[in-house]
């Protein structure tokens, strides 16, 4: 357990977020779901859609995916070259029991392979599909226990840690205007890495062999970055002080990442045949806030008349609130001794709850249609190899963006009327095996 | 054992990984031709398009999808004044220019229009007193009417043409002891109307003595109107600045002007654009005058070519 705890200790270290997992999903077999699996998932994927699941995992299984999303987004037909979302899929369940309750607990990775963690506060003038910057960068590291109330209700709680980054730069001396090497500032540079966490909790409920019913909560998050700047001392001019107590406070917060908070029920029905499954979800955008930079600026040089102009604050991005539905088709295309296969096709429907971009602002995003496709088997007789059974899933993905126009109000808008369109075509690939 | 191979492949990809780096979308972005802009330069000095040519005046640009046309008036030392094309592929390299149209009055400020498969020129007289309209003939352009007579003790100067459904209408500056800028239908029976193409929230601090107003079609397929104006001070330095307007009866300057400043004095700059790339095309000098240019490469443009 040793490796686990070195994830964990690392996890306080990084910036993460669930974000990645709410573009695209987590685990191969759930894409290829349309994501509808918060009723039916028990393996490291439930550390993601649905913890409570995790009491139904039945033996120790490590997986091991790789997903790659290569988005294709345009501008008025020009290719905006947004970057593909790619990296590691990875987790580690295990079941037990306290007494007669059963638990389970997970831990599972998206590990990006091209950006650690991502970034960037743009001017909020300039146009950027807003959902697809920072969001899809970033590490997630999720950490999940379950356990069996009753017979057939469950409850699942995860954590997610992420670092928020603040800072403060303090000089202190001489300000010379005219002759820069007679200025002498001492700089003193403090940086803070905070711990912050949010929350995933959901309920599973199977009144029967047939029938199953999910509930997950994601609590919101933020992640900002923090930076002051200090200045003070006098300020001379040609060794003759001007002003003796000068003073300069700059104050940066940027908002560098945001995920709303989620509340998913998936209903289930399956037999020895199909499985069909049905997500509704809330997301609660309407919270969320402009992703560019809130500047505070301070100046005092007394005696001296100085004023400089407040920065205009950042205008609300006025998103609102969007409700998602998911399906999910499997069906058993091969049951043998030794072999079992599954074709599984996914659907889901996320309209964009970014408005009609006609002022100042330039946040785009468009409805996204996702379909899927994928194809599952499981090894059931493996022979000293490995003890249990192996999984491999393969998924398709492809992420339709419906095309959008943005019409300006203003004649002289500096970046004028344009539409906004693509697709992104994802593949995702994922090795499970039970211990 | 597993735990301990999930570590390991962690460290191998942190190891790996990259911190930020470019990407995401911010290339490529739309530009709407506002600038800024950079003016074209041969050493220290902006680049004269037409070394061989001094007489050139009053450029005005017509750009295609793969075309910019320059319409000159041109001003021989023994004949009259005529207009003249040049013809360009990229906006940079011209070909000499050619004679399109004439009159016994002599014409300058050439402004030229798509009308259907043809193109109309309007010009005024050498002497600034008329506005003439041309109907394109083939390469050349045959005269069609009289649009419009100066006052006495009056000049125009600064003609722009513009449509806007079924309305079109001549924007003038009329100049006089109480010089001011007036729009008037084609119509000849049209009224006459002051218009504020400057007010009180005006790009310049010196009043701009020319403006060029042209209509655009905006990615989405609608018509705006545009104005490129030009403002130079007592000491013949000029400065460039965008207005814009969604009816051609009010006007609002552009966030960022100006979008070129020259510290010599520029008259008559056009603006046009090829796809992805915008130009600004001017004459600059008094004693020894050339025609000049300046581009805008940022990005890709938001605005298309008006039909």
């Amino acid at each position: 357990m040793r490796g686990i705890g070195f994830l964990c200790l690392l996890s306080l270290w990084c910036d993460a977020a669930a974000n990645p997992l709410d573009s695209f999903g987590f685990g191969s077999r759930a894409i290829a779901l349309g994501g509808a699996v918060t009723a039916d998932t028990n393996s490291t994927e439930a550390t993601y859609y649905n913890p409570a699941g995790l009491v139904h995992t039945t033996a120790l299984k490590l997986d091991l995916g790789y997903i790659y999303v290569q988005p294709d987004l345009k501008l008025n037909g020009h290719g905006q070259d947004v970057d593909a979302s790619r990296g590691i899929q990875a987790g580690l369940s295990l079941p037990s029991r306290i007494g007669q309750y059963r638990f389970g607990i997970a831990l599972s990775v998206h590990l990006p392979d091209q950006h650690i963690s991502r970034i960037r506060a743009l001017p909020e003038r300039q146009p950027r599909w807003v959902l697809w910057d920072n969001r899809p960068q970033r590490i997630v590291i999720n950490s999940s226990v379950a356990i069996e109330l009753v017979d057939d209700l469950s409850f699942g709680f995860g954590l997610t840690y992420l670092a928020n980054t603040s800072g403060t730069l303090k000089m202190s001396g001489d300000v010379d205007f005219f002759d820069a090497e007679a200025t002498d500032l001492l700089a003193e540079v403090d940086v803070n890495l905070a711990a912050l966490r949010y929350v995933t909790v959901g309920i599973q409920y199977r009144p029967s062999a047939a029938w199953k019913f999910g509930l997950t909560y994601r609590e919101d998050f933020k992640l900002e970055l923090d930076i002051a700047v200090d200045v003070q001392g006098a300020v001379v001019i040609d060794g003759d002080p001007i002003v003796d107590a000068g003073r300069l406070q700059v104050r940066s917060i940027s908002q560098t990442l945001y995920s709303p908070q989620q509340v998913v029920f998936g209903s289930c029905y399956s037999n020895e045949t199909w499985r069909v499954s049905l997500d509704i979800g809330w997301i609660d955008w309407s919270k969320f806030p402009a992703p560019t930079a809130i500047v505070d600026l301070g100046l005092v040089l007394e005696p001296l008349d100085v004023e400089i102009p407040t920065p205009a604050r950042p205008i609300k991005p006025n998103f609102t609130d969007i409700w998602v539905p998911r399906v999910g088709i499997q069906r058993s295309i091969y049951s043998g001794t030794d072999l079992n296969m599954d074709a599984r096709m996914g659907y889901f429907f996320e309209p964009s709850p970014a408005p009609e971009q006609i002022g100042k602002t330039n946040y785009i995003d468009s409805d996204k249609h996702g379909f899927s496709f994928g194809v599952g088997a499981d090894v059931i007789q493996t022979e000293g190899i490995i003890a249990g059974p192996l999984s491999v899933d393969l998924t398709f993905l492809w992420l339709v963006l419906a095309s959008r126009s943005h019409r300006k109000q203003s004649p002289v808008d500096p970046v004028g009327d344009y539409i906004g369109s693509g697709h992104a075509l994802g593949l995702s690939i994922n090795i499970g095996s039970s211990f | 054992m597993a735990a301990r191979f999930l570590s390991f492949v962690f460290c191998i990809v942190v190891g790996c990984g990259t911190e930020g780096g470019p990407g995401g979308g911010d290339r490529h972005l739309p530009n709407a031709g506002f600038g800024p802009y950079a003016w074209l330069e041969d050493g220290d000095t902006p680049k004269s398009l037409f070394p061989n040519q001094n007489r050139l005046e009053a450029p005005f640009a017509l750009s295609s999808a793969d075309t910019v046309d320059l319409f000159f008036s041109s001003c021989p030392m023994n004949d009259t004044c005529r207009i003249v094309r040049a013809r360009s592929q990229d906006g940079l390299l011209f070909t000499e220019p050619q004679i399109v149209a004439t009159h016994q009055d002599g014409l300058r400020e050439p402004y030229v229009v798509r009308a259907g498969t043809g193109l109309i020129l309007w010009t005024l007289s050498a002497d600034r007193s008329k506005v003439f309209r041309f109907d394109s003939s083939g390469s050349q352009f045959e005269f069609s009417e009289t649009i419009l007579a100066a006052e006495p003790d009056t000049s125009f100067s600064a003609l722009s043409v513009l449509s806007s459904g079924m309305d079109t209408e001549v924007f003038l500056r009329i100049n006089s002891d109480d010089s001011k800028w007036i729009r008037r239908q084609v119509n000849a029976s049209g009224p006459v109307n002051d218009i504020l193409l400057c007010g009180s929230n005006c790009w310049s601090t010196t009043p701009p003595h020319d403006y060029e107003l042209k209509s655009i079609r905006t990615a989405l397929g609608r018509t705006l109107f545009r104005g490129l104006g030009t403002a130079t001070n007592d000491a013949d330095e000029s400065t460039l600045g965008f207005i814009g307007s969604d009816d051609g009866k009010h006007w609002d300057p552009f966030q960022f002007n100006p979008v070129l400043t020259s510290d010599t004095s520029i008259e008559s700059a056009t603006f046009a654009q090829l796809p992805g790339r915008y130009f600004i095309y001017a004459r600059t000098g008094r004693r020894i005058p050339k025609i000049i240019m300046a581009v805008s490469r940022r990005g890709q443009p938001s605005i298309l070519p008006s039909p």
